[in-house]
């Protein structure tokens, strides 16, 4: 299954990739969640805990 | 005519008186003219002997000389010819001698003359048109006497020494001083090299086919014994005889026909066995021309051969050779030099998914994409070889990131997947996502990289202040 999270780290926001609830990679996502700077990969769906 | 005598007296001719000076002496018939005075009872006189023109003499079919008498043949062209007579032959029948008062003789008398006695003439000196040598007449050698082989078919010399017979046309030999410290045998016949010089001739030394500086001189093998520090002949081209050429003074066996080359193991020694590039240098001697123990044959036609960078049209730079060179063309010096090659990998990350890369976070890349993890996206190396230079380029497609420094790293596992890091060699620490684009080669590195080693970059991203986003970095990797 291929999931992330979005984790906020030091006053920015990261993205947690996993695969079967292992973390494949981390990401720079944005300083603000309502001014992404990536793009969440295709294909993962937004884990929920 | 009764003939008129002379009395010697103490060696000195003298006369009774003047009167007595007309004579026929030594029974010359026809005294011709004579002058002369008588001082103190000693003569002092010219004789004019018998003397006809050539026409003459040879038209003369009556005249024998007496046993002594003296002839002379005016040959009507400033010369005149001896003869002595015998009492018994005409003119005709009698030899030419030599002599003063202008009488001479053609070779043919002299060579005539000779017949009957050894053949030999002693001379200072002689000029021919051609010296030809009697193919059918059998003859020992000596010290510089040339005698025909018919066998051999040539003329044989004898050298200095007297232990060699030079075959004219078909052996060289160099008379050379034996350097080795050991008194040479012929029965050995060693191969020597040229190591120096010494008394204006070449000083030999045992030469073997182990490497270049032994081998490249090798000049001939020995012809005769040539005690230490001595000198002796070599025989560099030709046929040298009786000797032991079954092989067994080498511990081989040698046939009719082989090859024989210098051997690489044994100094001095000669060899059927052909050496390669790994075992030694391929120094032809010669050929077995017979094999036999006693009445052996070799002929010697040395071939040392040429070492790679020896060639005309090469260059082969011992400052930067180093493994896995290759000649490669230069056509602007026309010369053939070694040169590195070898193969590229190409590592990437963020090549299918671009990345943006987070703070103070450890990325792994290779094959394709990157990960936290090693060896995830780890290369195998598929063939052993030194990471010479790596060349980073990326493109930020996205927001550039501020000037802070990432450090790139290769790590390798010298066992594969599944082994420890062997080593993790850090390229920069200095590289930047503050520009769209921007490529940076990293050169005179020497990183070993074993066959199936597996090998990754290491990418320790700093904390930003502005993140670059959206970015794909690339790793040229150039093996040798």
């Amino acid at each position: 299954m291929f999931t992330y999270e979005i984790k906020q780290e030091n006053g920015k926001y990261n993205i947690y990739y996993y695969i079967d609830n292992k973390i494949e990679t981390i990401e720079f996502y944005a300083y603000d969640l309502s001014n992404p700077q990536a793009i969440i990969r295709y294909g993962y769906k937004q884990k929920i805990n | 005519m009764t003939p008129y005598k002379l009395k010697i007296l103490n060696g000195v001719l003298k006369l009774k008186s003047f009167a007595d000076v007309v004579l026929n002496i030594f029974g010359i018939k026809d005294l011709g003219t004579q002058t002369g005075n008588v001082d103190n009872g000693l003569v002092d006189w010219s004789i004019q002997h018998l003397t006809k023109t050539t026409a003459q003499w040879n038209a003369d079919t009556t005249t024998i000389l007496l046993k002594g008498q003296l002839g002379i043949e005016d040959t009507s062209n400033a010369t005149y010819k001896l003869k002595i007579g015998n009492g018994t032959n005409l003119w005709s029948a009698l030899s030419y001698v030599g002599g003063g008062g202008g009488g001479s003789q053609d070779l043919q008398s002299v060579t005539d003359l000779g017949a009957t006695t050894t053949n030999a003439i002693n001379t200072a000196g002689i000029t021919s048109d051609y010296l030809q040598l009697d193919t059918t007449a059998t003859n020992t050698n000596a010290v510089g006497k040339v005698v025909w082989n018919d066998t051999l078919g040539t003329g044989e010399i004898g050298l200095k020494g007297g232990n060699i017979n030079a075959k004219l046309a078909q052996d060289l030999y160099a008379r050379v001083v034996n350097k080795t410290s050991q008194n040479l045998l012929r029965a050995n016949y060693q191969a020597v090299k040229v190591q120096s010089a010494q008394g204006q001739r070449l000083a030999v030394n045992f030469a073997q086919a182990n490497n270049d500086n032994n081998s490249a001189d090798t000049i001939g093998i020995v012809a005769e014994n040539i005690n230490n520090n001595q000198e002796g002949f070599v025989i560099t081209v030709g046929q040298i005889i009786n000797i032991n050429t079954t092989g067994s003074l080498q511990g081989e066996t040698w046939a009719d026909g082989d090859v024989l080359y210098l051997s690489p193991t044994t100094a001095g020694s000669l060899t059927n066995i052909k050496p390669n590039g790994s075992t030694g240098h391929i120094i032809v001697i010669g050929y077995v021309e017979y094999a036999h123990q006693n009445n052996g044959k070799i002929y010697v036609k040395i071939m040392n051969g040429w070492e790679l960078s020896e060639l005309h049209d090469t260059f082969i730079n011992p400052a930067t050779l180093t493994n896995n060179d290759a000649l490669i063309y230069e056509s602007s010096t026309q010369l053939w030099k070694n040169k590195q090659i070898g193969y590229t990998l190409l590592f990437t990350a963020g090549a299918n998914l671009l990345i943006s890369p987070a703070d103070a976070t450890t990325y792994y890349f290779g094959s394709g994409r990157n990960s936290i993890y090693t060896p995830d996206h780890a290369v195998i190396i598929p063939k052993a070889g030194t990471l010479k230079s790596i060349s980073f380029f990326h493109v930020v497609n996205s927001t550039l990131g501020t000037a802070e420094n990432s450090t790139l790293s290769v790590q390798v596992r010298n066992t594969g997947y599944s082994g420890s890091v062997s080593t993790t060699t850090q390229i920069t620490n200095t590289y930047k996502f503050n520009s769209t684009y921007n490529s940076t080669m990293f050169t005179g590195l020497n990183i070993d990289l074993p066959e199936g080693c597996a090998v990754d970059i290491k990418w320790l991203t700093p904390t930003w202040v502005t993140n670059p986003a959206q970015i794909q970095i690339n790793a040229t990797l150039f093996i040798v």
